[in-house]
């Protein structure tokens, strides 16, 4: 079956609202960390940067750098979700070789956050 | 609009226009492009445009070029590349300038040979624009691989998304057509940035005000895109990635020379 078809039930329409709902997850605390930042005054800078530990702590004690950290967090887990829902949706299909390559995809990116890691 | 992330644009404002320090603008960038992505691919995904098990396929090789970029950076000089790559494009947006877009090639189904027919890439979408559904096949998926491959390295050595190679190499050399083409690459890119976004993440160096800041303006440009992008007709599509990648090959010869 040719891919690419208007479908909100098949593959595209589960992977499209998978990415969908991330990103406007994401989106409202941004803006609701943002706007917590302003209304509070934070005495962080705008460029001030944050370890992912100062995040979790942030997130823990509610505060707006944490709001938008969990934003982040969100967004960068987003395509790995995506990943892991087109592995599940080709298992169910019985798509194996879809199924191998996201698994591989997967594989690399672990492999190429170890490797950046270290380098 | 062109599935290319934003990122090289993204960059310079923040280093130029705010003054920012350019870890925290990679980092940003690198947040933001899968914000793009992410948000175009959704519309395109339930619109029918994207090429899924294309994108499944291309994605794996732009994660492993990623791999090999993130070591060879510290063997290659910077300047090189991107005046290799500057040229790259000038001549890439020549060719795409001077050719017809892939969509016009598409036939009716009966017209298909039974090789076609069988291929895991054919793709099939519907163009808002032109009302018109549209048939085509993939060819040449080991050069699109390797382009992929190129494009994930690119990504690690100099932090630029990998959609201005992925889309020219779809379009051009695989015959996917131009929104087809956008609209995986959109897919992809998202995929490619992740490794080095939870890098930036763990090493302290993402500024959340920043972040958050230029995601929205991100957001809301990637949803105007998306929408524009129905509403435009692959040939001035190509007109308009044949501009924006001449101008990216203008910012790559400023950044080899060092005045960026």
């Amino acid at each position: 079956m040719p891919t690419g078809s208007k479908s909100g039930s098949g593959m595209e329409g589960v992977l499209g609202r998978v990415l969908h709902y991330c990103i406007a997850i994401a989106i409202a605390l941004f803006v609701i960390g943002l706007g917590y930042l302003v209304a509070t005054a934070s005495q962080a800078g705008l460029d001030e940067q944050f370890s992912l530990q100062q995040i979790v702590d942030s997130i823990t004690s509610i505060r707006p750098e944490g709001i938008i950290g969990l934003g982040i967090i969100v967004v960068v887990v987003t395509p790995i979700l995506r990943i892991v829902a087109t592995t599940i949706m080709s298992l169910k299909r019985r798509d194996t070789v879809v199924a191998l390559l996201t698994i591989l995809s997967f594989l690399s990116i672990t492999i190429a956050f170890i490797v950046k890691t270290l380098s | 609009m062109l599935g290319i992330g934003g990122g090289v644009f993204l960059v310079p404002i923040l280093t130029l226009g705010f003054g920012i320090d350019i870890k925290v603008a990679a980092a940003t960038s690198l947040v933001t492009i899968i914000v793009t992505s992410s948000t175009s691919a959704s519309r395109y995904l339930e619109g029918g445009l994207v090429n899924v098990n294309l994108g499944v396929f291309l994605e794996l090789f732009a994660v492993l070029g990623g791999i090999v970029g993130a070591i060879v950076v510290f063997y290659l000089q910077d300047y090189v590349i991107e005046a290799v790559f500057g040229a790259a494009l000038i001549y890439t947006a020549f060719y795409i300038w001077r050719t017809k877009d892939a969509g016009s090639r598409c036939r009716p189904e009966a017209d298909k040979g039974p090789r076609e027919k069988r291929s895991r890439f054919r793709g099939r979408f519907y163009d808002d624009c032109q009302k018109e559904a549209f048939e085509y096949d993939v060819k040449r998926i080991g050069p699109g691989a390797g382009a992929s491959f190129v494009a994930g390295n690119l990504s690690g050595l100099i932090g630029i998304g990998g959609g201005i190679v992925n889309v020219p190499a779809m379009n051009l050399m695989m015959g996917v057509p131009m929104k087809a083409a956008v609209s995986t690459s959109n897919f992809i890119i998202g995929v490619t940035a992740v490794a080095s976004a939870l890098v930036y993440l763990s090493n302290g160096l993402m500024a959340p005000a920043i972040t958050a800041a230029a995601s929205i303006g991100i957001f809301i440009g990637a949803m105007i895109g998306t929408r524009l992008l129905a509403k435009t007709r692959g040939e001035t599509l190509r007109t308009v990635f044949a501009m924006t990648i001449s101008v990216i090959a203008v910012l790559m010869f400023l950044r080899a020379g060092g005045w960026l």
